[in-house]
Order: structure tokens, then C-alpha cells, then sequence
């Protein structure tokens, strides 16, 4: 199989943009990221584009305001994980050697079309008798309180940590801090959730310039970074009565991509991690097993997870301060890596790391834990 | 004999025998995992077949939350419960919303109004869990 490195990254600022079209919010990012790799529209032999409910041909519109038609475009529709599923598929299409130049992209216009809270799709029986999406993390969160001890402090100061975060990105929505006291003077979403401790709704599109190393040798692309493992899972349909605060989804993902890089958990030196909501971050990062099962909330009450911390979690402000637009998510993670690695994560640098992972999770479904998880590691 | 009825064509299939309700599920008849609602293809084994199987009428609360925010058709506050069923299976149930909901107490199936609005906002009548009162507190 082939190696896989990202060469260039682009990505609008994240927050509310009611005035542009999702088109336009894709052709920002593509045109960013082919810029920052050096190469040009025709060189893009094949691009995969994620969105969640940008309607049909979202790819083709995005790509066309970009000046980029007649090449394969795939949408790519898989929750929260669909910008890093389009990322999957980009890199597995340059691993199996079919193309040796390819655009990963996610985009998601939401201001316009939502309000409340996000539920399962409305033909999901759960969510007929009301289970919204922070009804869910709320549940898992009040059983990690009831099992290991979590408190409210302990999750407010994940929400507050990734807002702070996001105050050192000038991509981020979120700019000013919010402490653990604010956070939980905040109004009740779902109960023991609070309003920051919930993702917000949010615009943007981020892309990626995927390549093959015989391409990158070609190139020479000095500032190029490994995509060592692309992993994706789906949900198992689940029988008896598993134990909520464990992410087997997530961790059936990062096995497999740990196995693809050759490393364990224990050689990562810095995650983005799917924090839709502040208990979301504990269970994930608990899951990839990079911190012990039931202490992460704690140990980052003690900081442990902050920029300059042991392992640090979600350097980009995470979806809780970056934002999240559904589709452009996974794509940020990424590319929040990918800074990083290159040492231009300018007021935010995580030093010395050498390999980063980014986790990306979401969707509902009766009877599975998670729909979709991805797991992407990165090397220098 | 009371009569049995049935109900399967909503958001909850359960079915009235006398004083209890009862969830109706399936369980797969090859492997024997259980699922809610029915599912005739296994997600275990992937037989193909499957035997119906009531759940309830008493059950564990295995984690809750109160909702106050929501989408349009429910009405706010309202509180959602995972409770598990001896017939090992966990299903997602409205609980009534009078009392401070406690992890590990026993609840039992009845039917109550809310929280879901009709098109003219009434409350819909779903398949609730209520908590299931000691005796000694009843007297
Ligand atoms: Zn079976």
C-alpha cells in the first residue's frame, strides 16, 4: 500500500456566516488548500466532499465555485464524521494507487436552517418520543458522575479548558474565555449539561490536499505531513446492557489505526477529540485509551489536558470553542493537527509533539452506541 | 380473561394484559439476543427469525436526564430514562416527571400523557416508566 501525507490545508473561520452559501464556504477552503500545497485545480485528479444536510450535489457546487468540474466528486453523508470520512476515502483511494493527487473537504451551512437542539433523524423511534442529541451525552454523563466520581466542576472545566483554547485561534467562534463558574451558571440544556458544555450550531468548510509518497517525491514537499493511519467504524447494533461510559466504537476504530501507524497510545503526543459536549471529550479520549478509564475529567480539573499540559486535548478549542459545522468538522481536526506538526499553530504550539491524532464520532441511531467514528493519525 | 391489546404502529409498541404493560420486542430464535422494537433479522447472528418478547413490566433506571431543550413537537421540561429489563434488554422510555429520579431504582410501565405534542399541541399519551413505591411508604 502506498503512504498517504497531506501537502496543503484550508479552512473558512467557523461561527455564523447567514449571508454566504455553503458553495462559497467550500470554494474558500478548497482554493486555501491548494494554495497552501503549491499545486493547482487540474492538478486534483479526484475529490470526496462530507456534509450533513447541505442537500444534494453539495460536492459539485462547492468545487464549481472553486472553478473545479469534470474531475470524480463523491459526496459524503456520515453524521459528524462525514468531513473525516471523506478523508478516509480520499486516502484509501491513495493507498490502493488509484490517484496520486486528491481533495478531502467538509462543509456545512447551519445558521440558516436550525435552531434547538439536533436529534437522530425524525424516522428514528427515539427520537419520536424525544431523545435530542444532548439528552444522550447528558445520560452517559450522569452515569461517568455515578461511577467514577465526575462532577459538574470536573466537566465544566473540559468546556472551560476548550473555550480558552479557542480563544488563542482567530479561525475559532468562540473568542473569550469562559470560566468553570460561568459555564455552570449557564442555562440547563439537559440536565447535568450546560449551554457551553454543548457544541454550538455553526458555518464553515475546511479541505485537505491529499498525496502519495511516490507523488511527494516527485514534489519534494518540505513541509508535508504523514497521514499514517484513516480508519473508519460504524456502530455495533447493540445487544444486552452495555456499560455507557465506555466507547467501544471508538476504540474498535483507534486499534485499527494504531495497528496502520505502528503505534499505541501511549506515542501520541497531542489529540483533537469529537467533544460535541464537555462529557463527550472525557468518554472519547477515555476510549482511545490516552487517558485511564473514569479520570479524565479530573485530571483535567488539574490541567493535565491544557496546550502546555502532560497530553494536550483539543488545542484547536474543539467543537466546543472552534464550533461545528457538522460536515467541515472532521476536516478541522485534521487540519488543526497538521498546524501543529508543521510548527504553525501560532499562540496555541503544542512543542515537541511528534504525532497527533485527531477523532472524529457522531450521529444517532436506535440500538448503536455512535453511527460513525473516524480516527486519523498524523506524524512528522 | 382481560383483554389483550395491542399497539405497534407508533414511536412505542407495547401491548395492555390487565393491570400491566408490557414493551414488545423480539428475541432472535437461533441466538437468543433480544432486541426493541422487533427485529426479524438478528444484529447478533443474522438469523433470520425471530420470536416476540414483552419486556417489563418492571424495570432498572440505568441513567436519566431532564430535557429543556428540544425540537418544536415536545414539551419542555420533560425527562428521559434508559431502563434496563430483566429480558436484558435497554430501552429509551419517558419517565414521569414528579420525582428526583434516582440511578438503581425500580420502575414499572404505565401510560401517561406528554412528552410529545399532536399537530394541535395536545399531549400524545406514550409508554412511560413511573417509580415503583416501596410498601412501607405507601402505608
Ligand atoms: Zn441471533
Amino acid at each position: 500500500m502506498n503512504d498517504v501525507y497531506v501537502i496543503g490545508v484550508g479552512m473558512t473561520p467557523f461561527g455564523k456566516h447567514p449571508d454566504r452559501t455553503a458553495a462559497d464556504l467550500a470554494a474558500e477552503a478548497i482554493l486555501g488548500a491548494l494554495d497552501d500545497a503549491g499545486v493547482k485545480a487540474a492538478d486534483i485528479e479526484a475529490a470526496w466532499v462530507g456534509h450533513v444536510f447541505q442537500g444534494m450535489a453539495m460536492g459539485q457546487r462547492g468545487l464549481g465555485a472553486a472553478g473545479m468540474s469534470g474531475l470524480p466528486i463523491t459526496n459524503v453523508e456520515n453524521a459528524c464524521s462525514s468531513g473525516s470520512t471523506a478523508i478516509f476515502d480520499a486516502a484509501t483511494a491513495l493507498k490502493a494507487g488509484i490517484y496520486d493527487v486528491v481533495l478531502a473537504c467538509g462543509v456545512e451551512l447551519l445558521s440558516t436552517k436550525f435552531r434547538g437542539a439536533l436529534a437522530p433523524d425524525e424516522s428514528d423511534i427515539e427520537a419520536q418520543i424525544g431523545l435530542t442529541m444532548p439528552a444522550v451525552y447528558a445520560m452517559r454523563a450522569r452515569r461517568h458522575m455515578e461511577q467514577y466520581g465526575t462532577t459538574s466542576r470536573m466537566l465544566a472545566a473540559i468546556a472551560s479548558k476548550n473555550k480558552f483554547n479557542a480563544s488563542l485561534n482567530p479561525l475559532a467562534q468562540f473568542k473569550k474565555p469562559v470560566s468553570v463558574d460561568e459555564v455552570l451558571a449557564g442555562r440547563m440544556i439537559a440536565d447535568p449539561l450546560h449551554l457551553h458544555e454543548c457544541a454550538p450550531v455553526s458555518d464553515g468548510a475546511a479541505a485537505v490536499v491529499l498525496i502519495s509518497g511516490r507523488k511527494l517525491n516527485q514534489l519534494g514537499a518540505s513541509r508535508a505531513v504523514r497521514l499514517a493511519a484513516s480508519q473508519l467504524r460504524s456502530g455495533k447494533l447493540e445487544v444486552g446492557l452495555p456499560d455507557m461510559t465506555i466507547e467501544d466504537l471508538t476504540w474498535r476504530t483507534a486499534e485499527a489505526a494504531y495497528r496502520d501507524a505502528g503505534l499505541g497510545p501511549e506515542d501520541v503526543g497531542m489529540a483533537e477529540v469529537h467533544d460535541c459536549f464537555s462529557i463527550a471529550e472525557a468518554t472519547r479520549v477515555e476510549g482511545l485509551k490516552l487517558y485511564p478509564r473514569g479520570e479524565y475529567p479530573a485530571r483535567v480539573e488539574r490541567g493535565e489536558a491544557n496546550i502546555d499540559g502532560r497530553l494536550p486535548v483539543n488545542m484547536s478549542g474543539g467543537l466546543l470553542g472552534k464550533g461545528h459545522p457538522l460536515g467541515a468538522t472532521g476536516v478541522a481536526q485534521v487540519i488543526e493537527i497538521v498546524k501543529q506538526l508543521r510548527h504553525e499553530a501560532e499562540g496555541r504550539q503544542v512543542e515537541g509533539a511528534r504525532v497527533g491524532l485527531a477523532h472524529c464520532r457522531g450521529g444517532k441511531a436506535r440500538g448503536v452506541e455512535g453511527t460513525a467514528c473516524t480516527v486519523n493519525i498524523l506524524t512528522i | 380473561m382481560a383483554e389483550i391489546q395491542e399497539k405497534t404502529n407508533g414511536p412505542d409498541h407495547y401491548e395492555i394484559d390487565g393491570a400491566n404493560i408490557y414493551l414488545l420486542g423480539s428475541q432472535c430464535s437461533a441466538c437468543g439476543a433480544a432486541f426493541y422494537p422487533e427485529q426479524t433479522v438478528c444484529g447478533r447472528c443474522g438469523h433470520r427469525g425471530s420470536e416476540s418478547l414483552r419486556l417489563g413490566p418492571d424495570g432498572i433506571l440505568y441513567t436519566w436526564t431532564r430535557v429543556h431543550q428540544s425540537t418544536p413537537e415536545f414539551k419542555t421540561p420533560y425527562v428521559l430514562s434508559y431502563v434496563d429489563f430483566p429480558q436484558n434488554v435497554r430501552v429509551l422510555v419517558p419517565l414521569v416527571d414528579n420525582a428526583e429520579p434516582k440511578i438503581g431504582m425500580a420502575v414499572k410501565l404505565v401510560l401517561a400523557p406528554g412528552p410529545k405534542l399532536s399537530h394541535d399541541g395536545q399531549p400524545v399519551e406514550l409508554v412511560h416508566v413511573a417509580p415503583v413505591i416501596a410498601k412501607e411508604e405507601q402505608l
